[in-house]
């Protein structure tokens, strides 16, 4: 069974068709890219999958459980985490606490643990910390742990919002353009992380716009144009594939 | 006198926020704690311990508010409200009012619970508004409260209150005229308070309501459930004004409506926005400086004035006037507060930075 998949989905927002039956299933263990001119909704979709937005059609499921109408907060438990295109970040706070928070799921403690510092909640924090620093260092930023997020650079924002998102141990991860604004080495960088992502369990799915990157990480592509799904493939069949050229480059004069 | 405690608690504070040594800390808080002890034997009179315990209120009050509002972010204006209930609370059940005169200590513990039982009612409706919004809804609430007391006269006595509240007694022996009872059980409340702010704020639950005070969408994203954990806040910052509010009521031995009205909120944000909001240390120190103001440092200058000029004059109308100068001077040169945590100093001067690029 595929971990993710969508059937016929479609969102409207008034008049306008911000995609309409998308369907595609994602593999547990894949990497899988999402690629698609500005506009095509790549974003939207992401926003389907975790309730920002609801979807008006069509079916979502993960893991064989269908999201329709259950909050962001339950998506999340069903081990869906994912990063933003512009950074969401905990600005005011250490890099270490922001990936403490996203360790918030897989920790137990309850309200009364957490008012009377119990050894629970002593020992799930030492833990918590323990396995933040980790994460840094699979990210490949130790070293940043009490800086706070707003003040580092970019690129490494970047990392820490992947650590942020992996600390929930998800099943899928949802990436939203993680190369943006990445100089080449990182952006070469970033491949073999989210390679060792994938490696260590967890399921890929990305939007990009670089298609050297998605073309050299990515084991299944589907593009999208103006809200529909145009190709889906492997890299090789997505390069050949006369509407994706027609839609990046424009219709043949 | 008064400002002799008062000296010494704000210096302790300040030196607590200067050293990084766990150990220096604690010491400071146990010397700290032993002075406060110990030197009413030696040192001071009833009016001095009076001002003190009603300052050791307020510190809890603002300690209250500081979960809600510094911790999670949600800028309650109508937290005199909790108070209000925690007050009303003793006043209805330990006082000739309906014949019931239940323990003190207990209502202590029933007022903590119903005030923070109405916290989350009064937080649910709220769980939604951000901002602005809430300030405004919370305001309503904070106005509505001491009203329905005013206006409940069968039950609160209407607009005269409550009066001849029962004297509270600890294991048989009567309070009686004393105030050191209230003061020492208001140090015992402000270190029950300290202790469980600073739980909360290395807590999972703290680092949730450091998540949505900084991003809540990114927060939900993480798996935080926004509402039960704002809930939490709104109910635990509640409940340390419920047990000031049965303090407060029995030290005065008299509740009604007017004495927690929109300025008494008003005040403890105050204290919040002076000392440093979300910076538990910088709280008390907020609250202490503006309660000795309020209650040591303005009467005096008024009789000061008086004996100058031979006048009668109330400059307690001018408590607002002084309020304000104080907030505009801290907005304008130290927007952080006196003794802000580190996240918010950063916040604040890298909104200057921000601005000043523009």
């Amino acid at each position: 069974m595929s971990l993710l998949a969508l059937s016929g989905v479609g969102k409207r927002f008034g008049a306008l068709s911000a995609l309409s039956n998308v369907s595609f299933e994602v593999e547990e263990g894949a990497i899988f890219g999402i690629i698609g001119p500005n506009g095509a909704g790549k974003s939207t979709l992401f926003n389907l999958l975790t309730a920002i937005y609801r979807f008006d059609e069509g079916s979502i499921s993960v893991g064989g459980v269908s999201i329709a109408g259950l909050s962001t907060q339950r998506i999340a438990r069903l081990g869906v985490a994912r990063t933003f295109q512009n950074l969401r970040l905990f600005g005011n706070a250490s890099a270490l606490a922001n990936v403490m928070v996203g360790e918030h799921l897989i920790l137990g403690s309850t309200i009364f643990d957490s008012l009377l510092n119990t050894g629970k909640e002593r020992r799930e924090r030492a833990e918590a910390e323990r396995r933040a620093r980790e994460l840094l260092r699979f990210v490949g930023i130790s070293g940043v742990e009490e800086q706070f997020a707003r003040n580092l650079p970019y690129g490494t924002q970047r990392r820490l919002e992947i650590a942020r998102a992996l600390a929930a141990r998800p099943r899928l991860l949802l990436l939203d353009e993680p190369a943006a604004g990445l100089n080449p080495s990182e952006k070469h960088e970033l491949i073999s992380l989210i390679r060792a992502i994938r490696d260590a369990g967890t399921t890929v799915l990305l939007i990009e716009h670089d298609m050297g990157l998605v073309m050299n990480l990515c084991e299944r592509i589907v593009v999208l144009d103006y809200g529909e799904m145009i190709a889906e493939g492997a890299p090789q069949e997505i390069r050949e594939h006369p509407r994706v050229i027609e839609a990046y480059l424009g219709a043949p004069a | 006198m008064i400002y002799t405690y008062a000296l010494v608690a704000i210096a302790a504070c300040v030196a607590i926020e200067r050293f990084h040594n766990r150990r220096a800390k604690t010491t400071i808080v146990l010397v700290l704690a032993v002075f406060l002890a110990v030197a009413p034997r030696f040192y001071g009179n009833d009016a001095v311990f009076s001002v003190l315990a009603d300052a050791a209120v307020y510190v809890m009050l603002a300690l209250g508010l500081n979960i809600v509002v510094g911790f999670a972010g949600l800028l309650d204006l109508g937290y005199a409200a909790f108070f209000a209930i925690g007050a009303y609370t003793y006043g209805m059940l330990a006082s000739p009012q309906f014949g019931l005169h239940l323990p003190f200590w207990v209502l202590l513990f029933l007022a903590a619970a119903l005030a923070a039982l109405f916290g989350a009612l009064l937080g649910a409706p709220t769980l939604r508004l951000h901002g602005d919004y809430l300030a405004i809804v919370t305001l309503g609430f904070g106005e509505i409260v001491p009203q329905i007391f005013q206006n409940l006269t069968k039950y609160t006595g209407g607009p005269n209150g409550i009066a001849a509240l029962d004297v509270p007694t600890f294991f048989g022996h009567s309070f009686g005229a004393s105030v050191m009872p209230y003061y020492y059980i208001a140090l015992f409340g402000i270190a029950a308070a300290l202790w469980l702010s600073r739980n909360l704020r290395e807590s999972r639950l703290g680092r949730a309501w450091m998540a949505i005070r900084e991003d809540e969408l990114a927060a939900k994203h993480a798996g935080i459930d926004i509402l039960r954990s704002k809930l939490a806040a709104f109910a635990i910052g509640a409940s340390f004004s419920g047990i000031g509010g049965v303090l407060f009521a029995a030290k005065l031995a008299l509740v009604s409506p007017d004495l927690f009205g929109f300025q008494v909120s008003v005040l403890i944000v105050s204290m919040l926005v002076l000392g440093g909001m979300g910076n538990i240390v910088g709280v008390v120190v907020g609250s202490l400086l503006l309660t000795i103001v309020n209650s040591a440092l303005l009467p005096q200058i008024n009789s000061l004035v008086d004996a100058t000029f031979h006048t009668t004059v109330d400059l307690s109308n001018l408590h607002f006037l002084i309020y304000g100068a104080i907030l505009v001077g801290i907005m304008l040169f130290r927007p952080e507060g006196l003794l802000p945590n580190r996240e918010r100093r950063a916040e604040l001067h890298h909104a200057g930075e921000a601005a000043a690029d523009a």
